[in-house]
């Protein structure tokens, strides 16, 4: 593209292009965030089951601090190349937004429970909220299985008050295959092979 | 009547890297360079005549190590960009 002067219909052709272009684009790898913080938790709920299982003694939840290390360093590890462009739009920003105070809400009330005497179904708290999420996210970007994947989670929460202690953290994966794993391998393979 | 079209917005890699600001909150050198697929000198030149006249701010930043140039349209930017349409639209309805 050079600096020449265009005739009235290029210039509107061009506009329309570039808006286009731009609105349409792909960004490879979309799945990664889903992906990150879903392999997080599952790979922690099962190490704190194991651990409380195990050795009997509930002391063993402090270990669910490790989740935001574990989360961040995923994410960290899974990060693209840096020789795409990037740009940043008003969906961008919501969605952004949304987490952050989705991902706040989820930290504020797991520190309530670990540090505090007030007892709260944190299970089933995290899963509702995650959920939210998730089905938020996906209404937002029009992708059905984040929908669906988010839904099934809040469906699921109710259920782990329900089970037995022990089967919560089983429930509790499966929530987070359902909703972020799931949806995040379809993003990623979307999103890399697209159709045109 | 035809209306006079903005000269520095009727030129085809400024018209080109407005339409792109005006439909993003805001996008680095390299996503416009390659979207426009101009060359990184011709378009540092025509993004400096863009922030001179007031219609896009630009950032210069870091990206990790990677320094990172990120574009915004003002809302001056817009004003002239809606303007530079609505004359645009003189020439067709003819």
């Amino acid at each position: 593209m050079e600096d020449r002067k265009l005739e009235a219909a290029e210039s509107l052709e061009l506009i329309g292009r570039m808006i286009e272009n731009t609105r349409s684009r792909i960004v490879r790898n979309s799945g990664r965030p889903l992906l990150a913080w879903g392999y997080a938790t599952v790979l922690t709920t099962l190490v704190v089951w194991g651990a409380v299982v195990g050795f009997q003694d509930p002391r063993w939840n402090f270990l669910w601090l490790l989740l935001p290390v574990l989360g961040w360093l995923l994410m960290w590890l899974m990060r693209g190349k840096r020789t795409e462009g990037e740009a940043r739009t008003f969906v961008d920003r919501v969605i952004g937004n949304v987490w952050f105070v989705m991902g706040l809400t989820a930290m504020f009330v797991s520190l309530l429970t670990l540090f505090t005497p007030i007892r709260l179904p944190i299970l089933f708290i995290i899963l509702l909220i995650m959920g939210m999420g998730t089905a938020v996210t996906g209404l937002i970007i029009r992708f059905t299985p984040a929908v669906a994947g988010g839904t099934a989670a809040i469906v699921l929460a109710p259920l782990t008050m329900l089970v037995g202690n022990m089967w919560q953290p089983l429930l509790f994966i499966v929530g987070f295959v359902v909703m972020m794993i799931v949806p995040g391998h379809i993003l990623n393979h979307t999103s890399n092979h697209p159709e045109r | 009547m035809f209306r006079d079209l903005n000269p520095l917005l009727h030129s085809e890699l400024r018209l080109a890297v407005v339409s792109i600001l005006i439909g993003v909150e805001s996008a680095d050198f390299v996503f416009i360079r390659q979207q426009t697929g101009a060359t990184a000198g011709n378009l540092s030149v025509q993004l400096d005549k863009l922030a001179k006249a007031g219609y896009i701010e630009v950032e210069k930043t870091f990206r990790g190590k990677m320094p990172c140039t990120v574009c915004r349209i003002t809302a001056v930017g817009r004003d002239a960009f809606a303007e530079y349409v609505e004359a645009l639209q003189t020439y067709i309805k003819k």
